[in-house]
């Protein structure tokens, strides 16, 4: 059984950036830290 | 490829950016056959799993690129330089324009406050009538296929130089009689009272106000030049607001909201949740960023860290359960839990889309916003502000600089080995994260990639549980083109 997921419905406009907004994540830095998460990430690869 | 397994089984496959719920003798078939381990299915089992991934290979492209082979055969633009040129000449819909550079606070956390070493300090320079006048002739020069026009005022604190925004709206009205103007502006909200407040209510502005959270979160870096907090002033104006013009209060102000360290995002949530002044538009958290200062370093400690991981963690978790018992996303859903590239993710394009990889995530640069500074500089958006320089009033466009910059990402991109990564066609970075004075920097890059892996296996992981425990909530993540 093979069932895909997802609607297949938006062109590329929409994977360009529409940022609406001034919030850009950053999350990984809050919780890992800045300088630290560059140390953590280079692990990840 | 990605494997993932939950209470169901799933493959996520690159080139086709195909994601399937498979059974299990399939999911093993796959991943034996790309991790090389031992198959023990019966044989005729077997034979079907292997004639059912053939048929929908050929019908979609799912699984044609072998293990060993690239992903994809090229990493490109989305859009040809001819595109390009296109947009920026006949497109343009949206413009920014920097009306004053001065500010009547002084947040110790702005990027024009001296704490970031490649950005400007607060200055007293205003936006001329003749600079704002030729910023809309260059727009209504270059929007020929545009239906609507966005007109942005940003500063400094843009209220300070509110003479001008009056002069650009009653020039905009003129010049764009044949189509619908948005007005929008983004505000500390100190001066937005009497007769400004009045001419936002007549001309329909969203107004962005910016607070970040209770008096005692607000006021610990939002003061005026003497010290004192801010919060009282701007809150005062907003009650007012609210009490004269309640419906257009509900529908046309938002907030924007700077999360700094030590960052209390618990308390920050929970006081806009329950807060009289809650609005029905848009509420933009952001985080300070750390890049070129050290204000980051100074205010988040180890200890701040993990109780900001917690904290996320617990609010993502309650976000993502609500959605799946609701339906609905909640107010920070596209902080918390990422709804936003959720709902892009369950609408991308897959099947037989080609083997070139398209970035995403990097706007055609000043075509979706275009920040104007008051000497007439032109920038992508007031994020870039100072980074990178796209073109000016008189002169244009910089369409060789743009083009360069953008082959010096692609270029950084195929050395890094994006052909080869199952996340290619999900990863998304923006220029405003990659350009520092002028220069894209491949630390940057990397450091994007490194973030993009870990919040996609995270909305992946989310995107599996919805799927699972509640599939009706996807019949809401159809957006329309544009996101």
């Amino acid at each position: 059984m093979i069932n895909i997921i997802g609607s297949n419905n938006i062109d590329r406009d929409a994977w360009v950036c529409v940022c609406l907004s001034p919030g850009c994540q950053d999350n990984d830095d809050y919780m890992n830290g800045y300088a630290d998460g560059m140390a953590d990430g280079q692990a990840d690869d | 490829m990605k494997f993932y397994r939950r209470s169901k089984f799933y493959i996520y496959d690159p080139r086709s950016s195909i994601f399937a719920e498979v059974d299990e003798n399939t999911y093993r078939f796959v991943y034996n056959l790309w991790y090389g381990g031992k198959d023990e299915t019966d044989p005729e089992t077997l034979t079907k799993v292997k004639r059912e991934l053939e048929k929908l290979k050929r019908e979609t492209g799912f699984l044609s690129v072998k293990k060993g082979e690239p992903y994809f055969t090229e990493v490109a633009f989305p859009y040809s330089k001819e595109e390009i040129r296109d947009r920026l000449e006949n497109n343009l819909s949206h413009i920014i324009l920097e009306v004053t550079q001065d500010c009547n606070f002084r947040c110790r956390y702005c990027v024009y406050s001296g704490v970031y070493s490649d950005e400007r300090t607060h200055r007293t320079v205003q936006m001329s009538d003749d600079t704002a006048l030729q910023a809309l002739l260059f727009l209504k020069k270059r929007s020929a296929t545009s239906r609507s026009i966005r007109i942005g005022f940003y500063g400094g604190e843009p209220l300070m130089n509110f003479r001008l925004i009056k002069f650009v709206v009653k020039r905009a009205e003129e010049l764009f009689r044949d189509r619908k103007i948005k007005f929008t502006v983004t505000t500390n909200g100190s001066l937005l009272k009497g007769e400004i407040a009045k001419f936002f209510v007549r001309n329909n502005f969203f107004v962005f106000v910016s607070i970040d959270g209770p008096a005692e979160i607000h006021d610990r870096y939002r003061v005026f030049p003497d010290g004192r907090g801010t919060f009282k002033k701007v809150v005062e104006n907003l009650k007012r607001l609210k009490e004269i013009h309640p419906d257009y209060f509900a529908k046309k102000v938002g907030y924007i909201t700077v999360l700094a360290p030590p960052v209390k995002l618990a308390e920050v949530i929970e006081f806009f949740n329950t807060w009289e002044l809650k609005t029905e538009a848009p509420h933009f958290l952001t985080l300070v960023d750390p890049v070129g200062t050290d204000f980051y370093h100074k205010y988040m400690t180890p200890e701040d860290r993990k109780t900001y991981s917690t904290e996320f963690e617990k609010l993502a978790r309650r976000d993502l359960d609500n959605l799946i018992y609701s339906g609905t996303p909640g107010k920070f859903s596209d902080f918390l839990i990422h709804f936003d590239d959720m709902t892009k993710f369950h609408n991308r394009k897959w099947g037989k889309i080609g083997s070139v990889l398209y970035i995403s995530g990097f706007c055609i640069p000043g075509h979706d916003r275009l920040f104007i500074t008051p000497d007439g500089g032109l920038y992508p958006c007031e994020k870039v502000h100072t980074h990178f320089k796209i073109g000016d009033l008189k002169n244009g466009f910089y369409y060789e600089k743009i083009y360069k910059t953008i082959e010096k990402i692609l270029d950084i991109r195929r050395e890094m080995g994006c052909l080869n990564c199952w996340l290619g066609r999900l990863c998304s970075m923006c220029f405003a994260k990659v350009i520092r004075n002028e220069t894209v920097r491949k630390d940057l890059i990397e450091k994007e990639c490194r973030k993009n892996r870990k919040k996609w296996e995270k909305i992946l992981s989310h995107y599996v549980e919805l799927y699972e425990r509640n599939p009706a909530v996807f019949e809401k993540l159809k957006v329309s083109k544009g996101g």
